[in-house]
């Protein structure tokens, strides 16, 4: 297979195809095993990236359920939609003032799960990490906070990479809602203003 | 935006009964969902079956998905529900579902699934991941930004494209070229 | 005008630069809060970078500041003593948030600056240019590790600042302002402060959407926070539907500012745990004693962490 058809799977990934590219390119992973194991180990690269590999991977889970679903009908047509009231989703939590949850919510922020290399005991227990060791810098960069497992936490916590999770949208709401606090002090010079307009909306 | 175009597309085919399209959308989250329920579940392999009951329970909703909610975030609430149903189950309390948000689909599928089997071909991912961040660390610094703003940060290639000043297509072709050389060192792992 | 005398300064001793560079940023202080000025300057933060215009008015009515997004989609921020306005044109909604308390008046600056100095040294580090215009480089170093380091760039004119970064230990930089042009016009007029059109859009005022109980005694403990962190503001909301309490504390040491809130954990809900950082800005939220805590602000994240980690269910309220 060309580099080129598998530049435009990389693209497909991204949402980066004109609807045309994007039917053939669909084909194209469906239907070739090879293609499909880039597509799932790109996957596995973002997902690395994020942070949001678990200590596991399966990856023949597809093949099986499509074992398990062989014996069933193919799905139907979508039913007429009941009622396509829009509401927003969001707990409570996420609106800690009313409607700064919204433009949260879709708020681009840099997001680092914790590199957490000696253990992998998902933590159910909440119990309050104890930080033992060096602060490792910029987290603002992938780079830094990949290199330095930044702070040697704890064996019970693990940090939940955050990307389209409520805690992303909890924690970028905090964020907003502490700039606006800190906006008024206006201690910095033009900082937390800035950091209030720099949030801008993801489409 | 753009990951969730290609998603509704994916979704709509598997609505119009193309089945191998839910492949795609299962590979795309396995992970995210499988990280996800492990918050609920101490054993990996018990958020590897919810995970796979979650997407099963995901499949068989599927006509009944709207489109109100981006894919993921109606998956994700499928997997948390299934989560915690397993944890609800297992603590022999009444079965009380918690529901996340208002809209919440009410699922009323007899769980009695088929049989859920432990999962036999799981890969530890250590490995995986050192190799993915080693691969990542040597890569020229401007295929390492072009991914690092796409998977980490999320832009689009025309947001990348002004970040780094460059043209789309150039942008495009960095971030495959950094996917491939870490496929490179990623394929021997899981063949 | 020839003559161009290139003045060897002998490095000067310590205390001198100190004093210096405290007397600069008293007159800096005292400018930014004082002049009119008209400027763009580029934020940056992590990996983003947006430019921004910032009008500065001030007149008998006070300060009245407009900050205005000039790439991405349209969204400014209106700053007057009372409010402050945001306005986010690409979900068309406006967030106001009344009533500014009053310590967090920003007149108090030479003050301020003293608190500062109880946990920051400050120096001269430099000349520069910047925006076309000369200034010195003030450091504001913390005496320990739990802060950012802060540098300056002070025109040497107007006592503006032209350019901030706040940097680590590490000496990396995680969020700069710089200037590219600015105004300093003797007047402004009312036209520039008016922000964009938005009566249609959706507005959300913070004043009535829940009660805001100042001055009750916090139910938590935060067992550490660096030297010299004081309590600023101490509120509970309350959300009506569902009567839960949401407690945000907010400490500052001068200069930085970190806010925790406290909320209970529901019944049968996941405690979470999760990191975020946005430029200089880092946000944990984990929880302890039945409760959810999130803490953000401008420190490293291991301090905003260790603060997390810190709070506790006062003693006397434990059953």
């Amino acid at each position: 297979m060309s580099d080129n058809k598998l530049e435009r799977i990389s693209a497909l990934m991204d949402g980066e195809l004109s609807s045309q590219e994007r039917e053939l390119a669909i084909d194209y992973v469906k239907d070739d095993l090879e293609v499909k194991q880039n597509w799932q180990r790109y996957h596995i690269i973002g997902d690395t990236m994020r942070n949001t590999l678990p200590s596991m991977v399966q990856p023949d889970l597809a093949e099986k359920l499509n074992k398990m679903l062989e014996n069933e009908p193919a799905i139907l047509a979508p039913k007429s939609t009941v009622n396509s009231n829009k509401k927003i989703a969001s707990k409570d939590f996420t609106k800690p003032f009313i409607g700064l949850a919204i433009a949260a919510s879709v708020t681009a922020v840099a997001i680092f799960g914790i590199q957490n290399t000696e253990q992998q005991t998902p933590s159910v227990d909440g119990s309050a990490p104890q930080v033992v060791s060096n602060e490792g810098g910029s987290l603002s960069n992938l780079e830094q906070s990949l290199a330095t497992a930044i702070p040697k936490t704890v064996r019970t916590v693990k940090y939940e990479p955050v990307e389209n999770t409520i805690e992303a949208t909890r924690l970028n709401s905090y964020i907003l809602n502490h700039n606006q606090f800190n906006s008024r002090m206006g201690v910095q010079g033009v900082s937390p203003n800035a950091r209030l307009v720099g949030h801008e909306s993801q489409r | 935006m753009g990951n969730e175009i290609a998603d509704s597309v994916l979704v709509e085919k598997v609505q119009k009964g193309d089945k191998k399209a839910f492949d795609l959308l299962v590979i795309k989250y396995q992970n995210r969902v499988v990280n996800l329920v492990s918050r609920y579940v101490r054993d990996v392999t018990d958020a590897q079956d919810i995970a796979q009951e979650a997407f099963l329970k995901a499949y068989r909703a599927l006509p009944n998905f709207r489109g109100d909610s981006a894919f993921y975030t109606w998956l994700y609430r499928i997997a948390i529900n299934t989560a915690k149903n397993h944890v609800a189950s297992r603590a022999r309390r009444p079965q009380e579902v918690q529901t996340i948000g208002p809209d919440d689909e009410t699922f009323d599928y007899d769980d009695a699934l088929k049989e859920v089997e432990t999962p036999e071909n799981l890969l530890l991912t250590d490995e995986i991941q050192k190799t993915i961040l080693n691969a990542i660390e040597e890569l020229p610094d401007d295929l390492r930004l072009a991914i690092t703003l796409r998977e980490v940060e999320g832009l689009s290639y025309d947001e990348i494209a002004e970040a780094m000043t460059c043209p789309i297509g150039t942008v495009r072709s960095r971030i495959f070229r950094a996917r491939e050389a870490i496929d490179v060192r990623l394929k021997p792992l899981l063949e | 005008m020839l003559t161009a005398i290139a003045v060897q300064v002998e490095a000067a001793d310590k205390e001198n630069s100190a004093t210096d560079a405290r007397k600069i940023l008293e007159k800096m202080s005292v400018a930014m809060h004082s002049l009119n000025y008209d400027g763009v300057f580029v934020y940056s933060s992590g990996n983003k970078l947006d430019s921004m215009r910032i009008i500065h008015k001030v007149d008998e009515q006070g300060e009245v500041e407009r900050l205005i997004s000039l790439t991405g989609s349209s969204r400014e921020v209106v700053r007057d003593r009372q409010d402050v306005t945001c306005i986010y044109s690409d979900n068309q909604t406006v967030m106001v948030n009344k009533g500014a308390p009053n310590k967090f008046l920003p007149t108090n600056f030479p003050e301020s600056i003293a608190r500062i100095s109880e946990h920051y040294r400050f120096a001269m580090v430099g000349d520069d240019r910047v925006a076309g215009r000369e200034t010195h480089i003030v450091e504001v170093m913390p005496n320990d590790e739990h802060r950012y380091v802060y540098r300056l760039w002070v025109d040497k004119e107007t006592n503006l600042m032209l350019k901030s970064a706040i940097v680590n230990m590490q000496e990396q930089i995680l969020e700069t302002v710089l200037f590219t042009q600015i105004d300093v016009p003797l007047e402004i007029s009312n036209d520039l402060m008016t922000p964009m059109n938005a009566v249609d859009y959706s507005w959300h005022t913070n004043e009535k959407s829940h009660k805001q109980t100042d001055q009750v005694e916090s139910k938590w403990n935060v067992g550490w926070l660096p030297v010299g962190f004081s309590m600023e503001s101490n509120n509970q909301q309350v959300f009506a539907e569902k009567q839960q309490i949401l407690e945000h504390l907010m400490y500052s040491d001068g200069l930085a500012t970190v806010s925790l809130f406290i909320e209970a954990v529901e019944e049968g809900e996941a405690p979470m745990s999760g990191y975020v950082a946005q430029g200089a800005v880092n946000a944990f939220t984990i929880s302890t004693d039945q409760c959810q805590v999130t803490v953000v602000g401008e420190l490293p994240a291991k301090t905003i962490h260790q603060i997390a980690a810190s709070v506790s269910l006062k003693s006397t309220l434990k059953k």
